[in-house]
């Protein structure tokens, strides 16, 4: 690709287009964008005055505040571990963007269980945060540390069945013959349930509302990111993006037929206006809807999505069995 | 299904708020149309007062009236022929006492004393809420332009394209 040498390209890949630089990009953007997303929800104006456009540069102007900020590290706080966990937490956010592919010709690493991989790094994430909740030595930072592990390991288990649908219908583990196999259908119209299921999930994952639990601000001040000031915060919240990001465009992949549609348009870009569809979805709820309780949240995916996710299993090993 | 039901006209209403128009009023750009009418058909207003030196014959009623309310009038020199004013004394205003009762308008035989829109009078010194005589002759600032406006599915602040002038009584 572009005539460079291969090492140089694939550097380019990780750090430019589909990897680093283009997730945290797009970012700022996502920030921007749900800030003022929420605003047209909640009938406000939003972000106005950074930028030339609608407050456009507002993410940016956040950004450097919070870089000018002290980081502040509690008197009884394991110091250590209290700064290794924003690290810990964005590394794993950032691996998975490695596993996914935005077109066949902008791949960082097409493996054949890039699925499995994926999963995996996500169900790692309950341990950055339990890490970041203990080392801050502060009972709302636990509190809010021992939810999250129980919401997100939770909700693990439905997200990973809800792929195993998908995963049965193409036959593959790789992202890549996933989306090759949804030429003639997207799997949203063969499998809505695991969709609904996948989409709940990973709104449960990403500590989203309604699922903020971890972090509700009334109840345990600002869950376990409490401690955390300055960049140290900066860095958590980039986390955070980039794993909403990266899990939109797995939903893309998964349901929406990645980077497939009508030709003029090239396929990194459908990928993108898609997962930009699925952000929008996933962000109108945060307007909409107050914060469940801790003990809705867990029937809520232990006796309802667990079983849909299941079923969805069952349907799409009829259909495959009737297609074989 | 009533549940979903609910879930999903809740969504409907999340995303149906994204294309209604904003109420907001961008505050220093924009300004609201001060409306008159509420205590004086003649003026209309209760902001900053304007003086007309032409009318003030220097009575000091305004001075009388005041003293039983904010003592916040107070008559003081100006220099320069006045035919209607002999004594050449005409009402300075602080604003720091005033209260914007409005008696003083009231008060005034000869109309010299009127009250506009002009309501921003924040000044980062005591000094300069003593609005000399010459001060307040001065016409205040064009009053804002943007209207309140409701209407069956929205409210907003509506603009008008010429900005009109306020009216002094």
């Amino acid at each position: 690709m572009l005539g460079l040498t291969e090492p140089l390209s694939n550097l380019l890949q990780i750090l430019v287009f589909p990897g680093l630089g283009f997730a945290l990009t797009f970012v700022l953007f996502m920030v921007w964008y749900e800030r003022k997303l929420l605003a047209k929800v909640q009938v406000r104006v939003g972000p106005l005055y950074a930028g030339r456009f609608e407050g456009i540069l507002q993410p940016i102007a956040d950004f450097v505040k919070l870089l000018f900020k002290e980081i502040i590290v509690p008197k009884q706080a394991d110091r250590f571990l209290f700064m290794l966990a924003p690290t810990f937490m964005m590394a794993l956010s950032v691996s998975i963007l490695a596993l996914i592919p935005l077109s066949p010709s902008n791949v960082i690493a097409d493996s054949n269980v890039a699925i499995l991989v994926i999963i995996a790094v996500l169900s790692l994430s309950p341990l950055a945060i339990v890490v970041a909740a203990w080392a801050s030595n502060n009972k709302y930072s636990l509190i809010g540390g021992l939810r999250a592990l129980h919401q997100t390991t939770s909700y693990a288990i439905p997200l990973s069945l809800s792929v195993l649908g998908v995963v049965l219908m193409s036959g593959s583990f790789s992202l890549m013959s996933i989306v090759e196999s949804q030429r003639n259908a997207w799997f949203i119209m063969l499998q809505p349930l695991g969709a609904i299921v996948f989409f709940l999930a990973a709104l449960a994952e990403l500590e989203r509302v309604p699922f903020d639990i971890p972090e509700a601000e009334t109840e345990v001040v600002m869950g376990w990111e409490t401690e955390y000031s300055g960049i140290n915060y900066g860095i958590i919240m980039t986390a955070a993006y980039v794993k909403f990001y990266a899990l939109a465009v797995l939903f893309t992949e998964l349901f929406l037929g990645g980077w497939l549609g009508p030709e003029p348009v090239p396929p990194a870009l459908w990928t993108i206006i898609k997962t930009f569809f699925v952000i929008t979805l996933m962000m109108i709820p945060r307007g909409v809807y107050p914060r469940l309780r801790i003990d809705q949240m867990l029937r809520l995916g232990w006796t309802r999505l667990l079983p849909l996710s299941l079923v969805n299993i069952i349907i799409s090993l009829v259909a495959v069995s009737f297609m074989a | 299904m009533s549940k979903l039901g609910s879930h999903i006209s809740a969504i409907q209403s999340g995303f149906k708020h994204l294309y209604k128009r904003r109420m907001t009023l961008r505050y220093p750009e924009s300004k609201l149309e001060i409306l008159s009418g509420y205590r004086y058909p003649l003026a209309g207003y209760k902001g900053r007062h304007v003086l007309s030196m032409e009318k003030c014959t220097g009575c000091s009623i305004c001075e009388l009236t005041c003293r039983n309310i904010a003592r916040a009038i107070k008559m003081v020199r100006v220099e320069g022929a006045s035919p209607r004013n002999k004594k050449s004394i005409f009402p300075q205003i602080d604003y720091g006492y005033c209260v914007f009762c409005g008696f003083c308008v009231d008060a005034c035989v000869f109309s010299a004393l009127t009250m506009t829109p002009e309501y921003e009078l924040a000044a980062y010194d005591k000094q300069q809420l003593i609005y000399e005589p010459k001060m307040l002759a001065a016409s205040p600032p064009a009053s804002g332009s943007a209207r309140f406006v409701v209407t069956k599915s929205a409210a907003y602040h509506k603009k008008p394209k010429r900005t009109p002038e306020i009216n002094q009584a």
